[in-house]
């Protein structure tokens, strides 16, 4: 009884003094890093930043979940109820922010305008010639329904067509498509009230066939994420990964003066340690990821960009911000026992995070990388927390569809960790 | 001073990589309890090596490390650090944190709490006179105060054993004579100390047992006081001498160390005259031509070259060439000038010959 009781104390006095020297190491190394001004700018400074550029740059790729929207300008020299017609169709167009103005000198306008798109200030712009409507109706009012649906190439009134050189081919023959379809479609309700003499309201006429959806049900309409929900976990990924830079810089410099060699005089294990550097900076990064999300929430909204919106497993959240973040440290202490210098960590250890973050969709968000990248893209710790946030912000995963992801991380960080305590004991011992 | 071996050290070896010459071969020392012992030798000798060893930073590749407990047992260094107390060469805590914060940061370290902690934190700043400055950062503070520093949290534990590296490097007069004064107090309380230090005077001072390390062996070890007691004996011979004659001369009555630098013998011993005309009989017997020879009484400084040379140690390959330029009769440097080979038969008393 006497033997358990005094086993008792001796083992309570033990978890005390390590409570002690973790407690000690936790508020040394936060002290550390918040009194040094760099590690607070690229931990906390640096993602706020890019949240809030990114997310309000991005907007037109991502805007509310729908496909990229384009500045279409409209220059109308017609004033008729075609050109108006038109104008209707393409501004109800999702693609297109459409700015529409009257021309009464077409030509010097025209040259204007084109001006303009080169410049960049529209995507697009279409020109509506004069006297369309006037020479639209003279020519269904002939009756030939053979002339009207085989025009000779004199008879076709032609619109103008111009695209910002600087897009894609594909962009470009999608909006003049869809441009199109809007023209034929105005074309074809006045063909037929022409030849049945039964008004059609434009505004409520539907044709005869439509595509009901486009891949599969509700989860794709929702799969594409707005610039907020790409952009806040994307950058608060960097950030969290980016304290590579203040958590080797601080441990090199420890090795370097000789506070590690007189820790490892004094009686604390390695793993204390090691613990002791942890611990701080998981707290740093569910900051860091808390502000993001903060900033995502209230302050995006504010600034014209939507608001973070989540639907998933808040539980699913907290073990995917874990996994990550004990990722991102398991990478930082990696670094911190492979380079010898400051110099080295800083250098190696940001470039190497950027070059996970380019693969990892971090700054070119992945829909938007060629197949083949794609598949890198799988390569990379960060792309996979990404994943499994975009999952839980636009699809509303739930905790056991997290689960790979946050395994694939703790897998990652438990390799990490176990090569940088190899290497720690190695440094431990003084040449 | 008590006579048990607070440390003691067997046959240390220790080699950093494949094919690298040794930085410990073959140490065996004792640390008294009580004593302020003085660790001497250039740079490379293996006097951090040693340290490290003693303070559980380093694994030896062979022989054993003991430090005596308060209550009588033997442990390993890596048992021994709650009562050993390491003041490295480096200045060894964060620029960021004030004096305090770095102070009850390594007490937590030493498993203080609470008012063991601060009782060891208010001993600590009075030990370095730091009660103006504990708020303030230590990256602000002046070289002699960060030295002080250094040694106040070598000692917040109340170390039985207290390791200092050059503990005076780098600071002025006043700091250095403040340091010095406040490791005599510490010894007078019962403090072991093991200090090394390139300021020979001071070594001579403070420390009342000497080690001089060289090569990673030991060349001289004793009570300071017997050591600079001792009169030196020196050979030059035409040849370099064999192991053999070497270890003739070791076995001689009176000679307490002898070191043979290619074709130099000094041999350390508290009768010269008599030393001095059995090495010369020794030598005639083994058919070994002496082109000069000298004996003289010294302090720790000459005793120092004499057991470790001259030659500037900056290098691994300096150390590697040693043999070499001392064949060649190069120059040689004693307090900062540049004399000749025989200087240091001059620099050592009277001079003799074949």
């Amino acid at each position: 009884m006497a033997e358990s009781s005094a086993l008792m104390q001796w083992c309570a006095q033990r978890v005390r003094w390590v409570l002690t020297k973790l407690a000690a190491s936790i508020t040394k190394e936060l002290r550390l890093v918040l009194r040094d001004p760099h590690s607070l700018a690229i931990l906390f400074v640096m993602p706020l930043a890019f949240v809030i550029i990114m997310s309000l740059a991005l907007q037109d790729f991502f805007r509310d979940g729908a496909a990229p929207q384009f500045s279409l300008a409209v220059l109308d020299a017609d004033r008729g109820s075609v050109a108006r017609d038109i104008i209707d169709g393409v501004s109800a167009l999702p693609y297109f922010r459409v700015q529409s103005r009257p021309s009464a000198a077409p030509d010097s306008d025209e040259l204007a305008l084109r001006n303009q798109v080169r410049a960049g200030e529209f995507r697009f712009a279409l020109l509506l010639p004069p006297q369309l409507t006037l020479r639209h109706q003279q020519a269904l009012a002939g009756g030939d329904s053979q002339r009207i649906m085989n025009a000779a190439a004199t008879d076709r009134i032609r619109l103008t067509f111009i695209a910002d050189p600087t897009l894609r081919a594909d962009a470009v023959a999608l909006a003049q498509t869809a441009i199109e379809r809007v023209v034929y479609g105005v074309e074809m309700r006045n063909v037929y009230t022409t030849f049945t003499g039964l008004p059609i309201d434009p505004t409520r006429s539907r044709g005869m066939f439509e595509i009901a959806a486009r891949t599969a049900p509700e989860a794709a309409l929702n799969s594409m994420p707005t610039s907020t929900q790409q952009n806040v976990p994307a950058y608060a990924l960097l950030a969290m990964f980016m304290l590579v830079v203040p958590l080797a810089g601080t441990f090199i410099k420890e090795r370097a003066q000789g506070s590690l060699a007189r820790l490892r005089s004094m009686p604390v294990s390695g793993t204390v340690v090691i613990a002791g550097k942890v611990l701080p900076y998981f707290a740093i990064n569910l900051a860091q990821l808390a502000l993001c999300l903060a900033v995502g929430r209230f302050v995006l909204p504010w600034l014209g960009a939507p608001a973070l919106q989540w639907n998933g497993s808040a539980i699913g959240l907290v073990v995917l911000a874990s996994a990550a973040s004990l990722a991102a440290i398991g990478f930082a202490l990696l670094v911190a026992m492979v380079a010898k210098t400051i110099e080295q960590a800083t250098a190696f250890g940001a470039a190497a995070v950027l070059l996970l973050a380019a693969l990892g969709g971090i700054m070119v968000p992945k829909i938007l990388m060629p197949p083949a990248l794609q598949a890198v893209a799988g390569w990379s710790p960060m792309g996979w927390a990404l994943d499994g946030f975009l999952a839980l912000f636009v699809r509303a995963a739930t905790l056991p569809e997290i689960v790979p992801r946050a395994a694939a991380l703790l897998a990652f960080a438990a390799t990490c960790f176990l090569i940088a305590l190899w290497r720690f004991k190695r440094l431990s011992q003084v040449h | 001073m008590s006579a048990d071996p607070i440390v003691s050290i067997t046959d240390l070896r220790k080699v950093y990589g494949a094919g690298a010459t040794a930085a410990l071969d073959g140490v065996t020392l004792t640390v008294p309890q009580g004593s302020f012992f003085g660790l001497l030798g250039p740079n490379g000798a293996g006097k951090t090596s040693l340290i490290s060893i003693v303070c559980g930073l380093l694994k030896a590749d062979h022989g054993s490390v003991r430090l005596r407990g308060a209550d009588g047992r033997s442990v390993t260094p890596q048992a021994a650090r709650a009562f050993v107390g390491l003041v490295p060469q480096e200045l060894a805590f964060y620029p960021t944190l004030t004096v305090i914060e770095n102070l009850r940061f390594f007490g937590a370290m030493h498993n203080l709490r609470g008012a063991s902690l601060r009782a060891g934190t208010d001993r600590a700043v009075a030990i370095g006179r730091l009660e103006s400055v504990t708020a303030q950062r230590t990256q602000t503070l002046s070289g002699g105060l960060m030295r002080r520093l250094n040694l106040a949290i070598g000692v917040i534990h109340a170390p039985r054993l207290l390791v200092l590296d050059e503990p005076t490097v780098g600071v002025d007069a006043q700091s250095r004579h403040f340091l010095q004064q406040e490791l005599k107090r510490l010894h007078a309380a019962g403090t072991t100390i093991i200090y090394t230090s390139h300021y020979l005077d001071e070594v001579q001072q403070l420390c009342d047992r000497l080690a001089i390390l060289d090569h990673g062996g030991v060349v001289a070890h004793g009570p300071t006081d017997e050591l600079l007691r001792h009169d030196s004996v020196s050979l030059e011979l035409a040849e370099p001498a064999a192991t053999e004659f070497v270890t003739q001369l070791r076995t001689l009555p009176d000679v307490s160390a002898v070191r043979q630098d290619h074709r130099l013998l000094a041999l350390i011993t508290g009768n010269p005259r008599l030393v001095l005309a059995r090495a010369l009989l020794l030598a005639g017997s083994a058919d070994l031509k002496v082109v000069k020879a000298s004996m003289g009484t010294h302090n720790l400084e000459a005793l120092f070259f004499q057991l470790t040379g001259t030659r500037l140690r900056d290098s691994d390959k300096d150390r590697a060439q040693h043999a070499d330029h001392d064949a060649n009769g190069c120059d040689r440097v004693i307090d900062g000038r540049v004399i000749g080979a025989d200087a240091v038969v001059r620099a050592t008393g009277e001079v003799g010959s074949d």
